[in-house]
């Protein structure tokens, strides 16, 4: 909201800089965004000729005129480059106030004194222009006069004001003329009414049927006749301006300056266009359409309110007038509307058309029931000044059920209570009396609301107010004391950490996309349904995603493309996708391992690739790092290469996968290079994780370590020798390494050598080749008849 | 000459040269040999001289022995000037200034850190975290926070819709009403997430961001209690001599409804460009639970009061770190990710 300090300053009396008003608005709620100064904002700037132009004998870029102000001639220095001798020109003299109340002195440039300014276009406040010097008309300029601007404004201060969506009673200027009053505790004066109406009696003019009265709880309206349509006075053009509205005729501006003058809208009719003199407020009915008039044709549904005449329609109730009926040049008289409509329903229909007016704006937060006529009397009142209007005589108000002030008991304690303060009764009466609420009694304090504070209605409503008006400065900050003893540690945000401290350290940085992402990449498996987004703000974040896996494969390809290819990166974040036609989101974690291991000594060349087994190195350890049994067997997905592609399971219930990066997936990102990946599910980790790692005494006996190698079929899968190995070994064969693969001229060619190197403890005693032989017979056995292996000797 | 004879020598040129090369210290030393041995007038060169002397039928024999013993020499010198060159690195021309061996690391997100931070210091206030889904109902995101279909508070935040029903959370307080749902006061918990709302992206919006709520109720918590929250948490996160300032403003679910602002990190309150000459720098949000809100859960607000507060974690990111685009958290160059 654009708020005039010049038409403040007609209702409040006050002497304060404007960043002081500022700032006290900004601390009563009234947060002031933005301040601008419209208007001439100068002083002391005269015409000048310049007589002479020399160059500066110290800076190529300066000049130094000689310019004549008729009784004086004035040496100015001047760095414009279209200076030149013969132009008439504004001088800002010595003593002078420039836009942004930069004062002009005497000053001396590289070594050459200057008395004055020759101005651009912006020192003046004319434009942004500050390139040249403004080269004035010989014909109309006069040298040695003062020099002003042609039709310029009054000189003004504007504030740009944020109200928030409860205070519809500060959208206008009397409303935030009330909160300064209430400031500073001076009146408020609110301008008289004094009418003069004709004989002609308004009841015999116009007929008024209510027919939605929750619609439409009150109407009024006056007739004002023979009116002359011109342009509106300098005054009015001004204040206008100075909000931001496009002056149209005195009528028209009236109606606005009237809505900005006391936020209650109004609406002007062309009287002899109405229809049969009569005013119908009804709904529209199914399939009926309306054109507004900015000539725009919108369709209405049956919950529209229309102000219509004895014909047709004539206005979109509360939000905008009918091209039908709107005031032109040759308009006589005038059918002036001041009503209240439903907030509700005026916001329903001007979301539905998209149509978002001052009066709209004012009407569904809540406009004054009560503050109908003022507005109404206001507007004749000046018709009759401005545009020689003849106000007949009384107003039709249908009002059949009033809307009274209604009252709210606040207890002194309670205002304490809330506050954690100590507010004395005289305080808080205070604070109500200059918001014009008027008390009685102490405790409770009864509180009468006035219809213009809609936001008003409960005790604690009063709360706010007294310490929005007396100041949060007032209440000490106070330390919390106790402490709730209740469960607020949270096992999965500690789980979630360990993950993260697992990554960083193993040499992956931590990533944050948007879920949001294109259809094609939440389409990435064909059998996951994305959730889309109704009213994405691109087709780029239309869907939400239902893996983390593809942003990873997006900040891969952004820093493959800035040239750093050898990546490791984790993210942990929620997948979205629908389940059984339900909204299913859940925690997961992936990482992607692509490029070189390039963090070695860089003086040495075998920098080594990363390949499927450092993925999976990175899940196995993961797994033991976080103590939970994550099993990871031969599974086809979609995402990976069907030769290098796990599945990952917990308790035998699949919670995530992980590979090669399927070619066709990562061509889809253009990535030059192998990505190796996986991904899994959280919860279902951090609900296995309960119980904590019980120790495990230290072995006081030496372990003892077997070596084994096998040869084997060479499609067989090593995973399946080791968990043979395990079973047939028992307790006492505690680790199973893989040390070694062969193929070569020493085997068949069809057959691999496998080698294990396998260790032996016991916590009880020292094991002996006795106890372990048989041991190794036994597996010897299990791997030879399991997988027609041969032990190599 | 014999072919005995000349094999015979090639042994005794081995072992002379080998007792030589024992005593051999430096590279200096070694060159000398080299020269001495396999140099163009060396004694291994007049041995291949006297190949020609040797009977034809027996001369490729005697010619292997020949080569077998040069590539010894050679290989033996070789491998005696590497240790030289060795020994000399390691006690005379150790290189300190040799940039180390690093060790893999990774780097935690800048959202991450400041996040931890954050939870740190209002666990320390006896805060727990809470969590709740990112799809939300309307009820929860709007309706139960005081916030009814109709109102023009709705339009205060531009929504992501995704169906009848259910939008992307606006904010994380719906978080407070599921914990308020489940839970009986005494509370105090704050819940850290991502939220969504329909803003076009530019250097301090983001349609997807991180906010931290903040709910505490109980009997007899005042504004009192709130205002000294908010000031312990900006005095830990920024330093003692921060100031706080509460501003009325509006929130649905809060009343009284407040805007806080901490004295600017940059000019430390004196005034400057970031703070826009105010000497504040606008936090965010925050007030005591509107009693319609504890209506909706079931608490009586005759007997509970409580505060809840919010604040961007991105926007205190750029605070800390001094980022200028709230961009860049989420585009994920790792010549960013690698600078926290």
């Amino acid at each position: 909201m654009k708020i005039s300090l010049n038409w403040l300053k007609q209702y409040i009396n006050i002497d304060v800089s404007t960043e002081d008003l500022a700032a006290k608005l900004t601390l009563v709620g009234l947060e002031v965004e933005d301040i601008t100064s419209v208007g001439a904002s100068f002083s002391g700037v005269f015409v000048g000729e310049i007589l002479s132009v020399d160059k500066h004998p110290n800076a190529d870029r300066l000049s130094v005129c000689q310019v004549s102000m008729s009784t004086e001639t004035l040496n100015i220095v001047c760095g414009a480059p279209n200076v030149s001798a013969g132009q008439i020109v504004a001088v800002a003299k010595v003593g002078a106030v420039l836009e942004g109340g930069f004062k002009i002195t005497p000053a001396k440039l590289r070594g050459v004194k200057s008395f004055g300014m020759l101005c651009s276009e912006r020192e003046l406040g004319i434009s942004d222009s500050h390139d040249s010097i403004m080269a004035l008309d010989p014909d109309k300029f006069v040298v040695g006069n003062e020099f002003s601007l042609e039709n310029s404004l009054e000189p003004d201060i504007v504030f740009e004001i944020a109200i928030t969506p409860n205070r519809p009673d500060c959208l206008s200027h009397l409303g935030v003329a009330r909160e300064v009053a209430a400031i500073f505790n001076t009146p408020l004066n609110i301008p008289d009414i004094n009418i003069k109406e004709s004989t002609k009696a308004v009841e015999s003019l116009i007929n008024i049927n209510i027919q939605d009265v929750q619609g439409c709880p009150r109407y009024s309206a006056r007739v004002i006749k023979n009116v002359k349509i011109s342009e509106s006075p300098q005054w009015l053009k001004e204040r206008l301006e100075a909000v931001n509205l496009r002056s149209i005729n005195n009528v028209v501006d009236i109606t606005n300056f009237v809505l900005m003058e006391t936020g209650h809208p109004l609406h002007a009719f062309d009287y002899n266009t109405v229809e049969d003199h009569k005013i119908i407020i009804r709904n529209a009915k199914q399939d009926e359409s309306f054109t507004t008039l900015d000539s725009q044709k919108h369709k209405l549904d049956p919950g529209d309110l229309l102000i219509c005449d004895g014909l047709r329609a004539i206005a979109l109730a509360g939000i905008m007038g009918g091209q039908n009926s709107e005031i032109s040049d040759s308009t006589v008289n005038i059918l002036l509307e001041s009503a209240y409509f439903d907030p509700k329903k005026i916001r329903r229909t001007a979301k539905r058309l998209g149509l978002s007016t001052d009066a709209s704006q004012r009407f569904e937060r809540g406009a004054d029931p009560n503050g109908v006529i003022y507005a109404l009397d206001r507007a004749a009142q000046l018709m009759a000044e401005y545009a020689d209007g003849e106000i007949s005589q009384g107003i039709i108000d249908c009002y059949p059920k009033k809307i009274n002030e209604h009252s709210v008991n606040v207890r002194p304690a309670r205002v304490n209570h809330v506050l954690g303060s100590n507010f004395s009764v005289d305080i808080m009466t205070d604070v109500f009396n200059r918001l014009y609420l008027t008390t009685t009694g102490k405790d409770p304090i009864t509180v009468t609301i006035p219809t213009f504070r809609p936001d008003l209605t409960h005790e604690i409503d009063l709360i706010e107010e007294v310490v929005r008006l007396h100041g949060f400065d007032k209440i000490t900050p106070k330390a919390l004391t106790t402490i709730p003893l209740s469960d607020n540690r949270n096992t999965q945000v500690d789980f979630i950490d360990r993950i993260r401290d697992f990554f960083i350290g193993s040499g992956f940085n931590e990533c944050v996309h948007s879920s949001m992402v294109p259809e094609w990449q939440a389409g990435i498996e064909k059998d996951r349904m994305a959730i889309s987004i109704k009213n994405p703000l691109s087709p780029e974040t239309a869907c939400l995603r239902t893996r983390i896996l593809p942003s990873l494969l997006s900040a891969v390809v952004w820093n493959q493309n800035r040239s750093e290819s050898n990546l490791k990166l984790f993210e942990i974040g929620k997948q979205f996708c629908i389940e059984n036609g339900k909204y299913y989101e859940a925690l997961a974690v992936s990482a992607v391992i692509t490029g070189i291991d390039n963090r070695g000594s860089y003086w040495s060349d075998d920098n080594k690739k990363w390949d499927f087994n450092s993925i999976k190195g990175v899940m196995a350890s993961l797994s033991d790092s976080l103590h939970i049994k994550l099993d990871m067997d031969v599974m086809k997905h979609s995402l990976y290469n069907n030769e290098q592609s796990v599945g990952i399971s917990l308790n035998n219930q699949s919670i995530g996968h992980l590979g090669r990066v399927h070619t066709k997936i990562s061509e889809k990102w253009n990535i030059n290079n192998d990505v190796f990946a996986f991904e899994i599910l959280i919860s279902p980790m951090s609900n296995a994780t309960n119980a904590r790692t019980q120790f495990i005494p230290l072995p006081k006996y030496p372990a003892v370590k077997r070596d084994l190698a096998f040869v084997v079929d060479s499609h067989l899968h090593i995973g399946e020798i080791i968990n043979v190995i395990n079973e047939s070994g028992g307790e006492t064969c505690t680790n199973v390494d893989l040390f070694d693969i062969y193929h070569g001229d020493q085997i068949p060619s069809n057959k691999k050598s496998a080698a294990f190197a396998l260790t032996f403890m016991s916590l009880e005693r020292t094991l002996t080749d006795k106890e372990i032989d048989p041991l190794i017979t036994k597996i010897v056995n299990a791997v030879e008849k399991h997988f027609q292996a041969v032990l190599r000797s | 000459m014999s072919e005995n004879d000349l094999i015979q020598n090639v042994q005794q040129t081995q072992k002379e040269f080998e007792l030589a090369l024992d005593v051999a210290k430096d590279a200096e030393a070694i060159e000398a040999l080299r020269i001495q041995y396999l140099g163009r007038k060396g004694c291994v060169a007049d041995l291949f001289k006297s190949l020609s002397t040797i009977p034809s039928e027996n001369r490729k024999a005697a010619g292997q022995a020949l080569n077998q013993l040069k590539t010894n020499l050679q290989t033996a010198l070789d491998k005696k000037f590497d240790n030289v060159k060795n020994i000399n690195t390691s006690v005379n021309e150790f290189d300190v200034t040799m940039p180390g061996n690093w060790p893999d690391f990774g780097r935690l997100h800048p959202l991450t850190k400041v996040t931890r931070e954050i939870k740190q210091i209002f666990s320390n206030m006896g805060f727990g975290v809470a969590d709740g889904p990112e799809v939300e109902s309307e009820y929860y995101n709007f309706e139960a926070l005081n916030i009814p279909q109709g109102h023009p508070a709705r339009d205060m935040q531009d929504t992501l819709f995704i169906d009848e029903g259910f939008v992307l959370r606006t904010h994380t307080s719906p978080v407070q009403i599921r914990t308020m749902e489940s839970k009986q006061p005494p509370l105090r918990i704050i819940s850290p997430g991502r939220c969504y709302r329909r803003d076009t992206p530019d250097a301090s919006h983001s349609p997807m961001f991180h906010q931290v709520e903040g709910l505490c109720v109980d009997q007899g918590i005042t504004f009192a209690d709130l205002k000294g929250v908010i000031q312990n948490f900006a005095q830990q996160l920024f330093g003692s001599d921060v100031k706080i300032r509460f501003r009325p403003s509006f929130f649905p679910f809060v009343e009284p409804g407040a805007e806080y602002d901490f004295t600017c990190l940059i000019c430390r309150g004196q005034g400057c460009r970031v703070c826009k000459g105010t000497g504040w720098v606008e936090i965010s949000g925050a007030g005591m639970v509107n009693p319609k809100v504890f209506e909706h859960v079931g608490y009586d607000p005759e007997k509970y009061t409580g505060f809840a507060f919010g604040m961007g974690i991105e926007r205190i990111a750029m605070l800390l770190y001094g980022i200028n685009d709230i961009r860049l958290f989420f585009e994920n160059d790792i010549r960013f990710l690698q600078q926290f």
